[in-house]
């Protein structure tokens, strides 16, 4: 499994995500965040950095 | 042959709707074979309300928007036509079945549902300009007016000022142009402020012009409506805006010339003195069933027609070649857009058509590129792609969604070596088509060069490329050139501008299979007008006299 397939989600949790988005009970979670360029600049970096720190943790549990 | 209808017609596609509609038109009497599979799970279950409002209140939106147990691309199988939402899903049924491909190198999708591939069309509607459909050997003055016709017959909707309308659109009869969604007016404004500078690297952008209604459009019993841009268009057809070959098929279902026979495979054809015989197979019970016409038209799509003329005419192991656009598809920010809302009333299909050819233009290959606006597809495919968790690749989703911009990138083809098909026979009697599609190596870098070219022209739009996607050849959908136009009547497995096979007495080709080269345009518009131009033949040759006997 090459690296960038190792670092995408699995299956189960690709499904898990597709039935909250269509659970209208999770619709405001799904909605687009639009506050401005700026924000969605700084959102964007702040994300990446968050998803640097966490990802190597992330990809370190076992899957499938 | 008593009882035998005037034209057999194979396939409900796009071009066989149209040659049964010029057929019925010309007075001759239609029998139509087809697999004919439909939708019978979801049409009626969803409700004709915006994307944005289903989601909000439909307890039952699972059902279409994921599919019941899951669809293929859930699931996480990434077949050909995996993209394909739920409910289109029946376009593919069947296919692994009847119609196998046995290839490592070309995953075509094929359908044998009611208005074949068409039934999941995107709708984009662009003419073949004159010198494009000189190389495919079609006659470009004689193809005018049946374009007109065609757009007429189904509608499309466009812009006649736009940059591109020289390239794209040179139809007089148009509706009144879509509304454009927020994402697409902003890059097209981007575009008008830099126009000079694009004009000068080759590219031009302007509103799609597509087969979707933006006014009422009536005739006979056919009655449908404009969009409502609810962004629903990949999972309904409701009000029937977006055109799809089987409303033809409805509406000629009350002419008394016209026979539709569907739970039928077409599996060969010979040819008597009388007429041509069509040996199907019920696809319900198993059994043999023979079609009988004076003439037969093939419009199974040009693999499959290429499948039933190989099975029928050709020694085994024989060759044909293939026409397959090769496909990109880049994901890209457009910086206009990041941070600001979009307005929820939006169609789905293609919002902007971009035209890049060499500075100068004239008569060399255009690329084409159509801007989609990623909305109504759901963010979970999205963070499929992502590298990281998905908690973390939804937020990404979530502040990407209003810029984010799919656009796909035809190339054109022209045959070569490495790309064909042939038909096997196994042990045990069944035949399978093998196909090879394999692009050149000069091929190869010239798709490379453009494709860079794209990535630069995104860039001057504020389009900021985040990925781009090379799914394998035959992802695009666009297939043709199988049994191509040849001069030489006397070469097998090719035909006449006719569109006569040759070798044949009444046997023709009305979808891309006679075409000799592929531009980078959605070939649906042009398989249409042609089969009418091949049918208003077909019914000459019928109605002329027999020959008189020498004596």
């Amino acid at each position: 499994m090459g690296l960038m397939a190792r670092l995408r989600p699995t299956e189960r949790e690709v499904y898990e995500l597709a039935c909250r988005e269509t659970d209208p009970r999770y619709y405001s979670r799904f909605t687009p965040i639009t506050r401005g360029f700026w924000f969605a600049i700084l959102a964007l970096v702040l994300l990446g950095l968050v998803t640097v720190v966490c990802t190597p943790f992330w990809a370190l549990r076992v899957r499938r | 042959m008593d009882g035998r209808v005037d034209l057999v017609i194979v396939g409900s596609g796009p071009s066989s709707a149209q040659a049964a509609k010029a057929a019925l038109g010309h007075g001759l009497s239609v029998a139509m074979v087809d697999a004919g599979y439909e939708d019978t799970k979801f049409a009626l279950s969803i409700p004709d309300r915006p994307f944005d409002e289903l989601r909000r209140t439909d307890p039952d939106q699972r059902r279409y928007f994921l599919g019941d147990g899951g669809s293929d691309e859930q699931r996480g199988e990434k077949k050909v036509g995996s993209q394909l939402t739920p409910p289109r899903q029946f376009i593919k049924r069947g296919v692994d079945r009847y119609l196998p491909i046995a290839s490592s190198t070309f995953f075509p999708l094929q359908s044998l549902a009611l208005g074949g591939l068409g039934a999941g069309w995107g709708a984009g509607t662009l003419t073949f300009e004159d010198f494009e459909l000189a190389e495919a050997g079609l006659p470009a003055r004689q193809l005018e007016p049946y374009y007109r016709e065609v757009a007429d017959d189904i509608g499309i909707s466009g812009s006649r000022d736009a940059d591109t309308a020289a390239m794209v659109l040179s139809l007089p009869v148009v509706q009144e142009p879509l509304e454009l969604d927020s994402n697409a007016e902003s890059i097209l404004d981007t575009y008008r402020r830099r126009r000079d500078r694009l004009h000068s690297r080759g590219f031009s952008l302007g509103p799609s012009p597509a087969a979707i209604l933006s006014a009422r459009l009536s005739h006979g019993s056919s009655d449908r409506l404009p969009n409502s841009y609810h962004d629903m268009d990949f999972y309904s057809d409701h009000r029937k805006s977006v055109y799809r070959p089987r409303f033809t098929i409805e509406e000629l279902q009350s002419h008394p010339g016209f026979q539709y026979r569907p739970g039928l495979l077409a599996l060969r054809f010979n040819e008597a003195q009388e007429g041509v015989r069509l040996q199907c197979e019920d696809i319900a019970t198993g059994s043999p069933v023979t079609i009988e016409g004076r003439a037969l038209a093939l419009g199974a799509g040009a693999i499959n027609s290429a499948r039933i003329v190989l099975s029928s005419v050709a020694p085994i192991g024989a060759r044909v070649p293939l026409l397959c656009n090769s496909y990109n598809y880049t994901a890209c920010l457009n910086l206009g857009m990041l941070g600001r809302p979009a307005a929820d009333r939006r169609h789905s299909m293609s919002q902007l058509t971009g035209v890049l050819t060499e500075p100068g233009g004239g008569e060399a290959d255009r690329t084409i590129l159509s801007f989609y606006s990623y909305r109504s597809l759901m963010l979970f495919r999205l963070v499929r792609e992502m590298p990281m968790p998905p908690f973390l690749g939804l937020e990404f989703a979530r502040v990407m969604q209003t810029a984010l911009t799919i656009v796909g990138t035809h190339h054109v083809d022209r045959h070569g070596p490495g790309k064909w098909l042939q038909l096997h026979r196994t042990g045990d009697g069944r035949e399978v088509l093998a196909g090879h599609y394999e692009p050149s190596a000069v091929e190869r870098a010239q798709s490379r060069r453009t494709l860079r070219r794209v990535l630069r022209t995104l860039w001057a739009l504020r389009c900021l490329p985040v990925d781009v996607l090379s799914p394998a050849p035959g992802s695009s959908i666009h297939y043709a050139g199988t049994l191509p136009i040849h001069d030489d009547p006397s070469v097998p497995l090719r035909c006449a501008r006719s569109g006569k096979l040759n070798g044949t007495r009444r046997v023709y080709l009305v979808d891309s299979a006679s075409w000799a080269f592929l531009p980078a345009k959605g070939p649906t518009l042009t398989m249409m007008a042609n089969a009418r131009r091949v049918i208003a033949g077909v019914a000459g040759e019928l109605r002329a006299p027999p020959p008189r006997p020498m004596c």
